[in-house]
């Protein structure tokens, strides 16, 4: 699975274009987060690897913006284990350890639509980074 | 020759055998952890009769820290006046160019992302700072201004100096409010969602050593990677409240920034992160005992951080065992707790203080004076009132969701007000709309109240002080804030007016 970020604008937004795609494609998607007004919306998405083409196309053809979310990364050299950033996150990427190190899952984060760890962290070693995916870097769009 | 008689009856040890054990490489040592569970599988006699020293450790922010540091003489002298080293300001309580450099005080250039805790820390790593001096010119010292870079080998003395470390226990953080808020116990989610604690709880040095028998002044300690000692309590040392603290002092030029860093609390400020770890020389019994001291025998107080007041409502008390596993209980809700103190580091603190003694490259001191047992921490002494909510809020002019905008815009002309605030029949807060609203709904023809009520409301209790009211205000670019109880009910509003009416006073 891979997670891609959906940028609507206030124009896009009334269209049901996300529902559209899973029917005209038949891919399952799985809305992760999604913040939405009338002025516009950010969807986090999960879908197959193998759609990843078709699908970035297809939302891109429909005037949507798509790109990879950024996710968190925690600088192992500033951290200093104490786990203030462990309760702040709302899907539980971050836990301890019985060594009471920091393990973080980047499966769960739900990265830039969230980033509330960041600014918890007392030693500043968690920041926003862009995933790795060198398939959408060309977001020109 | 009584001392001699007791040590031959192996009730008692001293510190000069323990020292000749070190030296001839005989010493027993195991840190706090380990000497737990020696403890509750051998007992206690037996410990005392095998281990003669217990590592304890903790590593936390510590915002009552800073270093001394003396920068030599210029030519031409200067009597430094102002000083900044990386824009961060340092004081100057001494002649010259004797400079302390405080943890908390922050970056002009970038506050609250850097500031005298990362100063020491630089210095620390051996990076180059820079140091920026005013001054006012006497005739022996005429300089007024001077800019140089500098490392620590530059400096005379640098000696890290705080005056308040290694709290034997701290509270647990909690917020109850409607809205996250940034404190020096970090980030807390609104509605009690998060809680944080801070300390290392049975490896807290002053917790292994509750009555200060073997702590005091002059006790050689584990301090950021070097040896350092106690010189006396700390302040705010409360002991009859187990919260007593350390005054420590330790070369920061031999420390390491593994054990020594800055830190941010987010629109806190800047703090340092401190790693101390005491010795206890077992010298008896009791000792024994107290070393053994477990997690759930260890109690601090839930508070509530969403009040900002001295005394803020405690909610609950809980041992440190719950605080590490995770999650607390306070009533029936499931809180989710996070640490801010390092648990690895402290654990790491106390094995490598442990490495030194069994290595020969530490020896205990018996300390000159005991930490005081009896002090009280006072509250301040005011002089002058403070005000709070409840002393300048007013009757609110309300009304009901079902009303007509029409009848909203005669109230505020009649009651010559901006804000109504909207209640349900027992007077519970549904919302708040202003003169502007009403101006603009007429404007646009709108006709039903529900279509202009702003439901989030940003409120006061009347218990708040009321600077935290205008705090609030600024904060929201708001002009008023409805007065509620607990059960949302409204009890009043405050204006911006009220507040600039009471400080044009």
């Amino acid at each position: 699975m891979v997670r891609i970020l959906l940028k609507f604008s206030e124009k896009l937004v009334q269209q049901p274009i996300t529902a559209e795609i899973i029917l005209e494609h038949k891919v399952p998607i799985n809305i992760i987060t999604a913040h939405v007004t009338s002025k516009g919306g950010e969807v986090l998405a999960e879908i197959p690897d193998a759609a990843l083409e078709k699908v970035v196309k297809a939302f891109r053809q429909k005037g949507a913006t798509v790109t990879l979310p950024k996710l968190i990364e925690i600088d192992s050299e500033k951290c200093f284990s104490c786990g203030a950033c462990i309760t702040i996150c709302p899907v539980e990427a971050i836990t301890l350890t019985e060594d009471f190190s920091i393990s973080f899952n980047k499966e769960k984060c739900v990265g830039s639509t969230c980033s509330a760890c960041v600014d918890a962290c007392p030693a500043r070693a968690i920041k926003s980074v862009k995933q790795n995916n060198s398939e959408l870097t060309d977001n020109t769009h | 020759m009584e001392a001699l008689k007791l040590n031959s009856k192996k009730n008692k040890r001293t510190i000069e055998e323990i020292n000749e054990k070190i030296r001839t490489g005989d010493v027993q040592v195991l840190t706090a952890e380990e000497m737990k569970k020696l403890v509750e599988s051998s007992g206690v006699e037996v410990a005392f009769k095998e281990v003669d020293v217990v590592t304890t450790g903790t590593f936390g922010a510590m915002c009552s820290s800073g270093a001394i540091i003396n920068v030599g003489h210029s030519d031409p002298p200067i009597k430094i006046q102002k000083a900044w080293i990386n824009d961060v300001e340092v004081c100057h309580p001494g002649a010259a160019v004797d400079l302390y450099i405080g943890a908390t005080a922050m970056s002009e250039t970038q506050p609250f992302e850097y500031g005298g805790g990362h100063v020491i820390e630089d210095l620390i790593r051996g990076k180059e700072v820079e140091l920026k001096a005013t001054a006012y010119g006497t005739d022996c010292y005429p300089r007024t201004r001077i800019k140089t870079n500098l490392t620590k080998d530059d400096l005379n003395q640098f000696y890290l100096l705080n005056f308040r470390n290694c709290y034997q226990r701290y509270a647990c953080a909690v917020n109850s409010r409607d809205e996250t808020i940034y404190t020096y116990m970090g980030k807390l989610l609104p509605r009690r969602r998060n809680a944080t604690f801070s300390g290392a709880g049975e490896l807290n040095p002053l917790m292994n050593d509750p009555d200060y028998e073997t702590i005091g002044i002059g006790t050689r300690i584990f301090l950021g990677g070097a040896q350092g000692y106690v010189i006396g309590e700390g302040t705010q040392h409360d002991p009859q409240n187990l919260s007593g603290t350390l005054m420590v002092r330790g070369n920061c030029k031999e420390m390491s920034p593994d054990f020594l860093q800055g830190a941010v609390f987010t629109r806190y400020g800047t703090t340092l992160y401190v790693g101390i770890g005491v010795p206890i020389p077992i010298l008896n019994e009791g000792l024994a005992k107290k070393t053994a001291i477990r997690d759930e025998e260890i109690f601090t107080s839930v508070v509530d951080y969403g009040v900002p007041r001295r005394d803020r409502p405690i909610l609950g008390r809980v041992s440190y065992k719950e605080l590490k596993s995770g999650a607390i209980t306070i009533g029936d809700k499931r809180i989710r707790v996070s640490s801010l103190s390092s648990l690895k580091t402290a654990k790491k603190i106390a094995g490598t203080l442990k490495s030194w003694i069994n290595n020969g490259s530490f020896y205990l001191t018996a300390s000159v004076e005991r930490l005081p047992i009896d002090r009280v921490f006072k509250p301040m002494k005011q002089t002058e009132e403070t005000t709070f909510v409840a002393n300048v809020m007013h009757a609110a002019v309300t009304c009901e969701e079902n009303e007509e905008i029409r009848d909203i815009a005669e109230r505020i002309v009649t009651r010559s007000v901006n804000h109504i605030v909207v209640v349900d029949d027992s007077r519970r807060l549904c919302g708040i709309v202003t003169s502007w609203d009403i101006t603009r709904a007429m404007a646009e023809g709108r006709k039903a109240l529900s279509d202009i009520v702003t439901r989030r409301v940003i409120t006061v209790k009347p218990d708040e002080p009321l600077e935290t009211a205008s705090r609030k205000m600024a904060q929201h670019n708001i002009s008023a804030l409805p007065v509620i109880d607990s059960e949302r009910k409204v009890l009043g509003i405050v204006t911006s007016e009220d507040v600039s009416k009471l400080l044009g006073r």
